[in-house]
């Protein structure tokens, strides 16, 4: 056998693009630019979420949250208005104004940030991580998409989640409020319905979906590190809980400790994400329930805010990017 | 002059644009591992091509390679005449693969799965390609559980559904990764219907496995790896016919004897066709005569023995096996060489005269 075979170096790699030939008649291709292909593939990434039991759990236990909420602020404001007890019934008077706007959007907007935070997270966690626990990013990376659309697929279809989630729940919430209050005796004021006020609570909305983008981007990126969806949820889970535990232990450390370290220790809250969201939130606040200002001012947490998202895109992209899809 | 060499650059061209695969000293290492070494594989449009190698040899790693999963250490890998590194997107778009164990969204049912799959592949979105996806299903004969969920799935169904995808936008390329991993026989016979099917409709196929026998009779050319070194490319019938044997039954073992002599004697004396003859034992128990020379030399070797007064009962050829052309390539190579250094300095290409492409004549 090895006396017929000669030794030669194959020709050279052809430069010369190979034409393609007709696809059959049934097969409809949409456009290829990068823009269109994006848009495609966050909708094929909302069609699986919507296909998956978990996503309307899910859905479905922020409404219910809510509604929950709302109806024991209900039953407990009328118990205290109908009881004999003056100071009850003043009690429930100021107890059931969270029934009543604007008050009722702050109760509104905290519940869905608690609740949504989590669910975001797991949300993200599972399907950017579902992706290589399943082994499926093999098979979407071998269809055309490139590894920067795989990427901001997710970051898409996130976005789009956290804003229809987040509004939903806010426009269910108010919509349980609103129909509750009436049962308390008390009429909904609308005196501070104006112009200036809606748009503090538009800018007051896009606040807390920030928030709840935020973690969803924290978990992105370490679901996309640990190649893996647990890392993505504990991951993200285990920041979201610790980060307000780390930065009063910080407040008090840096309060204690004279000098420069203890000015550096109690500075390092100021630009942690939680505090900085909640900063937007207690700024927007401030316009829409007469609360106190946050010491932080918005230009700052936004800029803080700005650069942890380009830390965990930056990250979740590099990794991915330079990644060797094995098994 | 100018005449010739524009019906020059004509053939050129018509060769260029028939190459569907070509790698250029291919090679990835892991750590270190050289998982592929200085790989030149070409593949021809309308080719059935074997990617033949053991366990870990590296035929996973260029296919991944090929795909864009990987990236290489060195070298290139051109599909269509572009660059994976640089085109790798438009190069998708023309080819359908399934890389090892075909892997779905196990909480989707097969069909919402293809549907997923054709969007991520540029297919339009929405009911429009849905004659396109009852097509593939019915190709594969999955078209009764497309609504099942995939985890439900068997091992068969899942591979079936894997070839289905690969299938979804009429690729010309498909390129197939033991795609009869884990099927019984049935299964196997039926995704090599499927292969031959394709290739009756001109589809290019790459097909990487370390079944030969399902190679041998679905490929018309392979390639072997061994260490992620090629030790052998070329034409499934020219390997073959080089382990072609001529076996010779004699009337008695003293005619067996002489006809042993006298061969040996004539191979002695210039004949140089026949390149080695022994006596062997048959099933039976009897003396046979194994000559390595080619069956087109029967006639030659009957006419040598009848001048000795020697006649055979009965002759006929032995077509070599693909096993045959696998374990001497991979034994040579290991046996020949210790390092994978001393392997890459000696590929072994068939004679591109000898392995001449089809040049898309096939199918289509």
């Amino acid at each position: 056998m090895n006396a017929s075979r000669r030794t030669t170096t194959p020709a050279h790699p052809s430069r010369r693009k190979v034409p393609a030939p007709v696809r059959t008649n049934t097969v409809f291709m949409g456009r290829t630019d990068f823009i269109s292909t994006l848009l495609r593939l966050i909708g094929v990434e909302l069609y699986k979420i919507r296909r998956r039991p978990m996503a309307s759990i899910m859905l479905a236990i922020s409404i219910l949250s809510v509604v929950i909420v709302f109806v024991i602020i209900a039953i407990s404001s009328i118990v205290l208005l109908h009881s004999g007890d003056l100071q009850a019934q003043q009690l429930g008077g100021s107890f059931s104004g969270a029934l009543r706007l604007p008050l009722s959007l702050n109760v509104t907007v905290e519940i869905a940030e608690f609740v949504g935070m989590l669910l975001m997270i797991i949300l993200a966690g599972t399907i950017v991580g579902g992706e290589y626990t399943h082994g499926t990013l093999r098979l979407l990376l071998t269809r055309g998409p490139t590894r920067t659309q795989f990427i901001l697929m997710k970051i898409g279809a996130l976005l789009v989640c956290t804003f229809v989630g987040f509004l939903l729940t806010l426009l269910i919430g108010l919509i349980v409020s609103l129909l509750l209050n009436p049962l308390t005796g008390i009429p909904q004021p609308l005196d501070f319905l104006t112009g200036a006020w809606i748009m503090h609570a538009i800018l007051y909305a896009l606040a807390a979906m920030l928030d709840l983008f935020i973690y969803a981007m924290l978990a992105l990126c370490l679901a996309t590190s640990g190649r893996s969806t647990a890392a993505g949820i504990a991951g993200a889970l285990a920041w979201a809980l610790l980060e307000p535990v780390l930065s009063n232990a910080l407040f008090i450390i840096g309060h204690i400790s004279p000098g420069p370290t203890g000015r550096f220790l109690s500075a390092i809250p100021d630009y942690l994400i939680g505090n900085n969201t909640g900063a937007l939130l207690e700024n927007q606040g401030h316009y829409l329930f007469n609360s106190t200002p946050a010491t932080l001012t918005d230009l700052h947490a936004l800029l803080v805010l700005l650069v942890y998202l380009a830390i965990f895109i930056g990250v979740a992209w590099y990794v991915t990017q330079q990644r060797d899809i094995t098994n | 002059m100018e005449d010739i060499e524009a019906s020059s650059n004509k053939i050129s061209q018509y060769e260029d644009e028939n190459i569907i695969i070509s790698t250029n000293r291919l090679t990835k290492v892991f750590g270190k591992i050289v998982a592929v070494n200085d790989l030149h594989l070409e593949v021809m449009r309308g080719d059935v091509f074997g990617f033949l190698g053991p366990n870990g040899s590296g035929k996973t790693t260029t296919i991944r390679m090929l795909l864009g999963l990987i990236r290489p250490t060195a070298g290139r890998a051109i599909l269509f005449g572009m660059d994976t590194a640089y085109q790798l997107p438009e190069i998708l778009q023309r080819v359908g693969a399934i890389v090892e164990m075909p892997l779905f969204y196990p909480y989707l049912s097969g069909l919402d799965n293809l549907r997923v799959i054709a969007a991520s592949s540029g297919m339009r979105l929405g009911p429009i390609n849905d004659r396109r996806l009852e097509e593939v299903l019915d190709i594969v004969e999955l078209h009764s559980y497309e609504n099942l969920a995939y985890r439900k799935y068997s091992l068969g169904m899942k591979q079936r559904l894997g070839i289905a995808a690969a299938l979804l936008t009429d690729p010309e390329l498909v390129l197939l990764d033991e795609p009869t991993n884990g099927l019984d026989p049935s299964g196997m016979i039926e995704i090599r219907r499927l292969i031959q099917r394709l290739a009756s409709l001109g589809k290019t196929i790459f097909l990487s496995s370390h079944i030969l026998y399902e190679v041998q009779q679905v490929c018309n050319r392979v390639a072997i790896l061994q260490r992620g070194n090629l030790v052998v490319q070329g034409r499934v019938s020219d390997l073959l016919q080089q382990g072609q044997q001529i076996v010779l039954r004699m009337e008695h073992e003293e005619a067996t004897q002489q006809a042993l002599n006298a061969l040996q004697v004539a191979r002695e004396r210039g004949a140089d066709w026949i390149k080695d003859v022994r006596s062997e034992l048959d099933r039976r128990g009897g003396s046979i005569l194994v000559v390595d020379a080619p069956a087109c030399h029967s006639a030659e070797l009957n006419a040598l023995l009848a001048r000795q007064n020697l006649f055979a009962a009965e002759i006929h050829p032995r077509e070599g096996t693909l096993e045959e052309v696998f374990l001497e390539a991979t034994t040579l190579a290991q046996g020949n060489h210790t390092g994978m250094e001393a392997l890459a300095e000696a590929p072994i290409y068939i004679s591109p005269s000898a392995d001449a492409p089809d040049n898309g004549k096939r199918g289509r």
